[in-house]
């Protein structure tokens, strides 16, 4: 195993500190509604928040946001993450991303040398002086680019993490048992394999989101005075 | 250019459910309110925003003695030591962001959601860390032990006026509190009179403020 592909594992497990046991993607509200019922339910769920949310737009910032790092430009990261935060319609959402991407981003700076981590330190001066915001896809593409994780395999990591941190949730709500959700993260290998190849050739440009019932029901969740997660 | 802002201490206070914690807070606060401390409040809780609203209505919009914004709730995924020792993410990005906006506070104050007898908090979160427990199961804690209850710097043992009617010996606990905590400090308490508060309170600014004056005197009130 080389470096690279360590440190993808890293990031990738649900003990490495981000913060994402803490939420649950919109699914506690779904459940609590009666519309998400069984692990036939969780994984639709998690395959319409991929094609419709994640790949889309998350993964397309963190894409573009790796270049930027790559090419050492910190003006273009200010602006790729100034322009994702400012679509997230939810506030919880927008809170969550930009409180767990820097501190994942700390703990990347805090395994790396002052010479590897360079670029990071600098993004992360600017969201210290709240000149960018923050948010956890761009401080992942900062982090992985740091840590010389590929494009490909920085992007698989997130919808991976994103699906484990669903799953996770699931079982928590007592909804699913521990076999469920290695059945259902099985079945989402083939989509997130094609739907990653994509992502190279989009721009910002390309950026889109679609997922209203789920914004609907996740504003109806910050309100809600019984939860166990974040989001 | 950007300076990072002042740490502010930190006490995190952890114990089962139904312990006493948010009880203990509500009691503190004022204490030191009075000896001019400005607090902020992070309340972590397990399934409901219960604590931090009850908080909110005694210890802001009934008693003015704090403003609202400055008790925050922290859902936790159901993973309340999580939370607070294994991935303290979410409390420090919180905790971040208090700093920046008030640093001139004396103290933020961490309750985490209740828990087991082996909650601890990351010496990354909390520079202070009280662990309570209460006299309704009765006596046979503090002797059981658990790392909360042997590792934190003070041990509350709280609701002492119901040791009578649950068959708890308060003498047996004060024997074994000495034992299993090698002579580090613990306090008998009942949170619902105030009863041995103020000596909570005495604790806190000798040995995490160290007897520091307030940074400035209250200003909401």
């Amino acid at each position: 195993m080389n470096t690279n592909e360590f440190h993808l594992m890293q990031l990738a497990d649900s003990f490495f500190p981000s913060g994402m046991f803490g939420m649950s993607g919109g699914l506690e509200s779904f459940v609590k509604h009666g519309k998400i019922k069984t692990e036939r339910d969780i994984l639709q769920f998690i395959q319409q928040q991929i094609r419709f949310q994640l790949a889309p737009c998350d993964c397309i910032v963190l894409n573009e946001a790796m270049n930027a790092a790559q090419d050492d430009d910190i003006a273009r990261i200010v602006d790729i993450d100034n322009r994702f935060f400012s679509m997230k319609l939810i506030k919880e959402i927008r809170n969550a991303s930009i409180r767990s991407g820097p501190q994942m981003m700390n703990c990347v700076i805090y395994m790396t040398s002052n010479k590897e981590n360079k670029f990071t330190r600098k993004y992360q001066g600017k969201i210290e002086s709240k000149q960018s915001a923050g948010t956890y896809p761009v401080c992942l593409g900062v982090s992985a680019n740091c840590l010389h994780i590929s494009k490909q395999s920085a992007v698989r990591m997130m919808l991976y993490s994103y699906s484990v941190s669903v799953i996770g949730a699931a079982l928590r709500l007592g909804i699913i048992q521990h076999l469920n959700g290695q059945w259902i993260l099985t079945q989402l290998e083939d989509d997130i394999s094609t739907l990653i190849k994509d992502i190279p050739r989009k721009s910002l440009n390309d950026m889109w989101q679609l997922t209203p019932f789920t914004d609907i029901l996740q504003m109806d969740h910050e309100h809600d005075d019984s939860r166990m997660f974040i989001t | 250019m950007h300076t990072r802002s002042r740490s502010i201490p930190k006490l995190g206070i952890g114990g089962p459910v139904g312990s006493g914690k948010t009880r203990l807070i509500e009691m503190l606060v004022p204490i030191l309110s009075k000896k001019g401390y400005r607090c902020c409040i992070i309340s972590n809780d397990v399934i409901s925003k219960e604590d931090a609203e009850r908080m909110k209505r005694i210890l802001a919009t009934e008693s003015k003695i704090m403003p609202e914004d400055m008790i925050i709730g922290i859902a936790t995924g159901g993973c309340p030591h999580t939370a607070i020792r294994e991935d303290p993410s979410i409390n420090l990005a919180v905790v971040n962001e208090i700093e920046q906006k008030d640093p001139t506070l004396d103290l933020i104050i961490i309750e985490s959601g209740g828990d087991n007898i082996m909650t601890t908090f990351s010496p990354a979160l909390a520079d202070y860390f009280i662990y309570i427990v209460d006299v309704s199961g009765g006596d046979k804690y503090p002797r059981k032990g658990g790392l909360g209850i042997e590792s934190c710097d003070l041990l509350v043992i709280n609701k002492i006026d119901l040791a009578l009617y649950v068959g708890a010996d308060l003498s047996i606990m004060e024997h074994d509190a000495k034992l299993i905590r090698s002579n580090k400090p613990f306090e008998f308490v009942n949170c619902k009179t105030g009863l041995g508060v103020n000596r909570i309170a005495e604790h806190i600014i000798n040995d995490l403020l160290f007897n520091k004056k307030p940074l400035q005197k209250m200003s909401h009130k």
